[in-house]
């Protein structure tokens, strides 16, 4: 057994004393009665049993000092090694941080697991990458299948904070018998995980790193870009670096840049100082920062910030009010949702007109929906309705925006017979009559579809059906796809947070990272996913039939300071740690504590009964 | 619950309601005793109507419609006429002061219990009133730490207040003087009357004798034993130090759950005694606890006991 604090157990030599005062004191405890006459008859043979000799047994006495001494050995965090009866079961835990990538610490960190595991001849390896965010951990591997594992390791450009990370792994170094920790890390390692002991394989040294610290791109009103770069010097001597800045555009495939314009300059960096500079240029696609330097991290190199190819949807809805229509609007991402009343109070340029038993005296460029119109709008020209009767058989054509329409749940009650003339498209039309339900007409600014009747529940029952709000999803996805993607924001994220993906329903997304493999992208709930980089670099996703690009960088201070700090010195690698036998620590102090609290209620009520 | 009329911290036994459900009782005065005129109650001597009998020297607590001013006004004596038709009996109650009726003590685990000396002069109190509001003569004495005080109250029930401010001054202290108590009361009386001791009985059995010679006087004697709950079942347990609250000594006990045991057999051996010693003597013998309810054990316990009814 070994105590975490050792020096409190101290405390036990301060028991006897205790117990001597108590004694005295409870030899001193007077009771008066109203006379003595009875109990000296009744208690003749218990007299003079008092003075400093200790009772033959004294309950209060014995809780206290029991509780006393339970406390003491709870405080001193007691671990019982206990003896393994099987083979040892290491738990390897691997820092794949940014500042792993720097050269061969990385190499040098596997060599030594390596090692470790051919020193393992038999027994159970879990292997687990830091941060756990990296990838899940290998459980219950045999040492021969732990070392194929470790070649496959490699590190990423993720943030590490060893701290928090290593308390979510205590929970898996319970079920083994030692920790083994290889990282650069400089924060102390806890010598114990869950009560198993911890060896920590330290790698890394004082190296020379300079890093971009911070990288922001905005766009003017002149058409340019403004780049705002920030550098900084991690080591203890005076560097000066060339940093060089582009913008470019860049056709698919992504690879095939095409620079266009570019500035480079020297910075002058003090030890462990920073400087900044600010650039403007030509609107590309794509701006991105190199510093020309050889130094301990390249990730930290490099910048890189894109377009978008996303913003926000402006939509503007004019009517009465159609709380379905609404609602299916302001729950899709990205959509700003303008209402008005009369068409004369649209003073705007949107992406999406919806006219709602109103028509506009002309049809704006744009995508647009006609609700239930009236009169004449554009090449349609409402020529009446049907009879207000309630018909459930209509015919829906094969159409991207009404792929979840069911027309057997549809019903329809009055429709309007709009004519549309030739160039109109009908999507959606009544079986027994050709009145047409939707109607769909483009030319090359315009792209209208009209709804033949008012979507309410005394019309229709479509509002009320799973395909209503998907179907302005799609109405929504084809207005956003025709817009320019230069439009776009830029985008300028950082390892370890999430990139949020606009998804369309039921589209089959996968995002192609810089390493050029499509990861697929894992469907949700909503009309977003997520997705975590942890390489830097440009993702792209694809399958969808929106251009979204995302640019990731490492731009994490603490992973360029510790490519370049003195990470704590390793420890040698103990044979008896691996050896068949060693045992687990069973923390004891816990049952202790409950022994103490016990004990301590105990005397309560055993000194409590005494005193009364 | 009506006004409190004396306040004997912390509990207030007494109070105007209970002190009109005392009215409807009388003292059992069980010995043919010689009383004196004018008494509300028949006695034993059925006269027929009042008469003037005698004068008799005025003492405090007389009504002074009594007094005959004509002698006064003649001789400068202060007398009281009697008359004759129904008997005033002469009670006297006597009260344990000593520091033993301390119990149990305050700041412990008493709780909102009354100590054996404020249970007592309750008693007292509520005997005292019986007995004025039929107009009985009462005299009360309290006695303690080799001292004995007298205070006659009277035979008009609105003395009763003087009494129990009285008995609201009364501090327990000092060993018990229950011999001297009954002695006095023995040499006071030109007739024979009620005596009421009301004590825990802690004084080594010294007034057995005069309380036999009383019963055998004919004396109306009548015993009410007063012991707190805490003398029943004593809780300390462990290695202490015993110290007798009136003589101050003190004895070095282990108590023990049987040395408990034998102490709760001694102190029922102690009541069984004395009821066996009162019950060979014709003397009545209540014993109550502190902890029963006061109305409970005056209107009940009482008549029960054959005190009152």
């Amino acid at each position: 057994m070994t105590f975490g604090r050792p020096y409190l157990l101290l405390g036990l030599l301060l028991l006897p004393l205790l117990a001597l005062l108590y004694i005295r004191r409870a030899g001193k405890r007077e009771v008066a009665v109203p006379s003595l006459m009875l109990w000296r008859a009744a208690a003749a043979d218990a007299v003079a049993e008092t003075g400093a000799r200790l009772g033959a047994f004294d309950v209060p006495l014995l809780f206290a000092l029991l509780f006393l001494a339970a406390a003491i050995l709870a405080a001193g965090g007691p671990v019982l090694t206990v003896k393994a009866r099987s083979a040892p079961h290491v738990l390897v835990i691997v820092d794949r941080s940014a500042s792993m990538t720097a050269p061969a610490k990385f190499t040098r960190t596997r060599r030594d697991a390596l090692e470790l595991l051919d020193r393992l001849d038999s027994g159970k390896v879990t292997i687990i990458g830091l941060p756990l965010a990296a990838g899940p951990a290998l459980e219950e591997l045999t040492p021969a299948q732990a070392k194929l594992r470790l070649r496959d390791l490699s590190p990423t450009h993720l943030p590490l904070d060893m701290g928090s990370e290593l308390s979510r792994c205590a929970g898996i170094a319970r079920q083994a018998s030692a920790v083994v920790v290889l990282t650069d890390n400089p924060q102390p390692v806890p010598e114990r995980l869950a009560g198993r002991p911890v060896l920590v394989i330290s790698h890394g040294g004082p190296v020379r790193n300079v890093a971009i610290d911070a990288f922001e791109v905005t766009p003017g009103d002149d058409g340019r870009v403004h780049v705002f770069l920030a550098v900084k010097n991690y080591s203890d001597k005076a560097a000066a670096v060339p940093v060089a800045v582009r913008a470019w555009r860049t056709p698919a495939p992504l690879t095939a840049k095409t620079a266009f314009a570019g500035k480079s300059r020297t910075l002058g960096l003090p030890p462990g100082g920073r400087a900044s500079l600010t650039e403007s240029l030509p609107a590309g696609d794509s701006v991105g920062a190199d510093l020309d330097v050889d130094d301990g991290l390249d990730v930290d190199d490099h910048a890189v910030a894109v377009r978008a190819g996303v913003r926000r949807i402006r939509v503007a809805y004019v009517g009465r009010g159609n709380q379905f229509i609404l609602r299916s609007l302001e729950l899709l991402p990205d959509v700003a949702l303008s209402q008005f009343r009369l068409t004369g109070d649209v003073n705007a340029e949107f992406d999406l007109y919806v006219y709602d038993g109103v028509a506009p005296d002309k049809l704006p460029a744009a995508d647009v929906v006609l609700i239930d119109p009236t009169g004449r709008v554009g090449p349609f020209n409402v020529r009446g309705a049907t009879a207000g009767e309630w018909r459930r058989a209509v015919k829906v054509k094969d159409a991207p925006a009404l792929r979840h329409v069911k027309a057997d749940a549809l019903r329809f009650k009055r429709i309007l017979r709009i004519d549309g003339g030739p160039a109109a498209e009908t999507l959606i039309k009544l079986a027994e009559s050709d009145a047409a339900v939707l109607m769909r007409w483009q030319d090359e600014k315009t792209r209208v579809l009209v709804i033949g009747c008012s979507l309410v529940l005394s019309e229709t029952n479509w509002p009320m059906q799973s395909s209503f709000p998907m179907f302005w999803a799609d109405v929504l996805a084809e207005a956003a796809g025709r817009r320019s993607a230069a439009r776009g924001a830029w985008s300028c994220s950082v390892t370890g947070e999430h990139i949020v993906v606009r998804r369309p329903p039921d589209a089959k997304l996968s995002v192609i990272g810089p390493d050029g493999k499509p990861v697929p992208l894992v469907p949700g709930r909503g009309a977003r996913s997520y997705f975590l980089p942890t390489q830097a670099g440009i993702y792209r996703v694809s399958g969808g039939p929106l251009p979204q690009r995302f640019a990731v960088n490492m731009l994490h201070a603490a992973e360029s300071e510790n490519a370049g700090a003195q990470s704590r010195p390793s420890v040698a690698l103990e044979k008896s740690l691996l050896a068949r036998g060693h045992g687990a620590g069973v923390p004891l102090w816990r049952y202790l504590a409950v022994l103490a609290l016990m004990l301590a209620l105990g005397y309560w009520a055993t000194a409590a009964r005494t005193s009364r | 619950m009506g006004d409190v009329l004396v306040h004997m911290s912390p509990n207030s036994l007494i109070n105007k309601d209970l002190l009109a459900k005392l009215e409807r009782l009388e003292v059992a005065f069980r010995r043919a005793q010689r009383g004196r005129p004018e008494g509300e109650r028949s006695g034993p001597h059925h006269g027929g109507r009042i008469e003037f009998a005698d004068y008799r020297e005025y003492s405090p607590g007389d009504d002074f419609r009594h007094v005959d001013w004509n002698v006064l006004s003649r001789t400068d004596d202060l007398v009281v006429k009697q008359f004759e038709r129904e008997e005033q009996y002469l009670v006297y109650l006597l009260l344990d002061c000593s520091a033993s009726m301390d119990f149990p003590r305050s700041g412990g685990r008493r709780g909102n219990l009354p100590t054996k000396l404020e249970y007592g002069a309750a008693c007292l109190a509520a005997l005292a009133y019986i007995g004025l509001a039929a107009r009985h003569r009462v005299e009360m004495a309290s006695f303690g730490a080799g001292r004995c005080e007298w205070f006659p109250v009277g035979a008009d029930k609105n003395r009763v207040f003087s009494l129990l401010d009285r008995l609201s001054g009364l501090r327990a202290a000092g060993e018990t003087s229950t011999a001297l108590a009954l002695k006095e009361a023995f040499e006071r009386s030109r007739e024979r009357c009620l005596i009421v001791l009301i004590s825990d009985l802690f004084d080594e059995g010294r007034s057995r004798g005069i309380l036999a010679t009383l019963a055998a006087k004919g004396y109306d004697t009548s015993i009410i034993h007063v012991v707190s709950r805490e003398e029943v079942e004593p809780r300390a347990r462990g290695r202490i130090i015993l110290r007798d609250a009136e003589t101050g000594d003190a004895v070095p006990l282990r108590i023990t759950d049987a040395a408990a045991a034998r102490y709760r057999r001694a102190l029922r051996d102690f009541g069984e005694g004395w009821s066996a010693f009162c019950g060979t003597h014709d003397i009545r013998f209540l014993s109550t606890t502190t902890d029963v309810p006061f109305e409970d054990f005056i209107m009940r316990y009482l008549r029960r006991g054959g005190l009152v009814r």
